[in-house]
């Protein structure tokens, strides 16, 4: 196995000409083809500035992003056009990262009219497999995002990011603003798609029963900073470092007791 | 369960909207509540089942298009029947609400202490520094401890946690019976919504108010609730102590929720066929029929009322003693 994306000491500072700010603090990830990869952390943790950088979009301040062995700082315009074609974004709200004004066939076709040669009915084509592949009926080509519930436009998301069959799939919160229901549905296609498709997943959330459930493994960011790293079933179950523990701890479940034992507990011991 | 009196008392709440004079969709079709003194609800279901709205009824807040028929007893009061202006007497006094978003949930242009000052001004009167007082007072209840820093802020100048705990005490600044949480963390990260699951809590038990808390998430429910509600397409489909509803469910839409959960166990989650219908007017029979498992050709037809299970267990499902 060969890693598809691995970044060496990485170090992204922003700064205005007051201050500064370190959102990415030596990250070392190394995301082997066909793994998925679930990145945790609160927010300004630096998650998403890690997911800026692989993609090309934020260029580092130190240290190295290599996609397939080459190094992305170094790309040429071209040369990032055809690393981004090969990976998709699925972002948090479905809803407002499609174009209000777009169908749906209008949303799949644009990232393959930028990344692909298809034209005419071979486009057409495209978009009908794009729209099979998540479970969306054919009549809902021509719908517009307002029209379509919020399950519905993450289908279209993630419709649109593997319509140029990407390797590599950036998922931001993708279950995060949608119903329990709905996001049963929306994880169990997304694991249908990673196995037929050989996908990779890098995988931003807040929802540790999420990460246990879709990522291999996963990363925990604590003010740019890796703090743990490993399997995910061994850190969830296991959790080692501090931030970590209270993480886990934190995530309330239908299975963990209620908050007022926690409360009377520590009031008793207070006493 | 409640012996006493309930605090709050809502019985077959139905709400119309309407356009010209036609009505146009029926987002509440005949919500049973009942709020115990000191006693935590929790109301859940998905989006569009009628969670919001109806705290929206209950606080007398409904948009002008909306028309709300029933009753709503609160304190022995019937609040439906009354006058705006008796009604906003309650509000933010005895019947106070935290919303979900802190980012936009504060006027952006008014700092923190003016605008917890508006509120002590209209209902108790109170200005200068016994307002300041009672607002330093109830700023430090909820951990907030450099009470002028916060006061002198604007929103944007705080984090979303420290945010919500500003809207927490100016929620509580009239002492209110019955607070509602519409949907309180999940704007938050999760140890950031703990320590605010575990500070209503702990103003609850000290203070001495009821609490209607509105969530989609049945984890929070488990971990805070006494009692839980669930909706469904504008009915209560099930209601019971938190923890008899969520480990044996007996509404088979409860039940398809507490399966859809990602939970420790690996496999392919359940997940609930079908949707929510876009329009409720048209409903005929159980709304959840079509989705349902276990669904019969008499739940076509008859929408069935909340039946108890047990003595504190009620579903509305015509199978429900057996499911």
């Amino acid at each position: 196995m060969s890693a598809l994306v691995s970044t060496s000491s990485l170090v992204h500072e922003f700064t205005s000409h007051r201050s500064s700010h370190v959102a990415l603090d030596h990250v070392t990830v190394e995301i082997e083809k066909g793994t998925s990869l679930g990145v945790v952390g609160e927010s300004g943790s630096g998650k998403t500035t890690l997911v800026r950088c692989i993609l090309g979009l934020l260029r580092p301040t130190g240290g190295s992003v290599r996609f397939d062995g080459a190094e992305v700082a170094r790309m040429s315009t071209k040369e990032l056009r055809a690393m981004r074609r090969r990976v998709g974004m699925v972002f948090q709200n479905p809803v407002m990262a499609l174009d209000p004004r777009m169908t749906v066939e209008e949303s799949i076709a644009e990232p393959l009219r930028v990344h692909t040669r298809l034209r005419g009915a071979d486009l057409q084509r495209a978009i009908g497999e794009a729209l099979d592949a998540v479970a969306l009926p054919q009549a809902h080509r021509t719908r517009l995002p307002h029209q379509l519930s919020g399950g519905q436009c993450q289908r279209v998301g993630i419709a649109r990011a593997l319509a140029t069959h990407p390797e590599l799939v950036i998922l931001d919160e993708p279950t995060s603003a949608l119903d329990v229901s709905v996001q049963a549905q929306i994880l169990n296609l997304l694991t249908d798609l990673r196995v037929e498709r050989d996908l990779t997943f890098v995988m931003i959330s807040h929802s540790l029963d999420v990460v246990r459930y879709l990522s291999d493994d996963v990363v925990v960011m604590l003010q740019g900073r890796i703090v743990e790293e490993g399997t995910a079933a061994e850190v969830l179950a296991a959790p080692q470092h501090e931030y970590t523990q209270n993480l886990v701890a934190a995530c309330p479940t239908v299975e963990s007791d209620s908050l007022r034992f926690a409360l009377q507990s520590r009031e008793e011991t207070s006493k | 369960m409640t012996t006493a009196p309930a605090l709050l008392q809502v019985r077959d709440l139905q709400i119309e909207f309407t356009d010209r004079g036609r009505v146009t969709n029926r987002p509440v079709r005949g919500v049973q509540l009942e709020i115990g003194s000191r006693e935590v609800l929790g109301v859940v279901g998905e989006t569009g089942c009628g969670k919001s709205i109806t705290a929206n009824a209950i606080l007398g807040t409904l948009p002008e298009q909306a028309r709300a028929t029933g009753r709503i007893e609160f304190a022995g009061v019937e609040q439906l029947s009354l006058p705006e202006r008796e009604r906003a007497v309650n509000r933010g006094d005895a019947i106070s609400i935290v919303f979900q978003n802190p980012g936009t949930a504060f006027n952006p242009v008014f700092r923190l202490g003016n605008q917890m000052r508006m509120v002590l001004r209209r209902h108790r009167g109170l200005r200068g520094r016994a307002a300041t007082a009672i607002i330093a007072e109830r700023l430090s209840d909820v951990g907030l401890t450099d009470t002028q820093r916060v006061m002198n802020a604007y929103p944007h100048e705080l984090s979303g946690g420290m945010l919500q705990r500003v809207m927490i005490a100016m929620a509580l600044l009239c002492e209110p019976r019955l607070l509602i949480l519409d949907e309180p963390t999940t704007a938050l990260d999760v140890t950031v919504a703990r320590q605010i699951l575990l500070l209503i809590l702990r103003l609850q038990h000290a203070l001495g108010f009821s609490v209607l808390l509105i969530t989609h998430d049945l984890g929070v429910v488990k971990a805070t609730c006494d009692r839980v509600a669930v909706l469904y397409a504008g009915r209560v489909v099930e209601t019971g102590p938190a923890d008899a509803v969520l480990k044996t469910p007996k509404h088979p839409y409860t039940q398809g929720l507490v399966g859809a959960l990602p939970g420790q166990s690996g496999g392919r989650l359940r997940s609930i066929e079908g949707q929510v219908p876009a329009n409720f007017l048209g409903i005929q029979g159980c709304a959840f029929a079509d989705r349902c498992y276990a669904a019969i050709d008499t739940c076509r037809q008859v929408d069935p009322d909340l039946r108890p299970v047990s003595t504190t267990h009620e579903v509305a499902c015509i199978r429900g003693g057996e499911l």
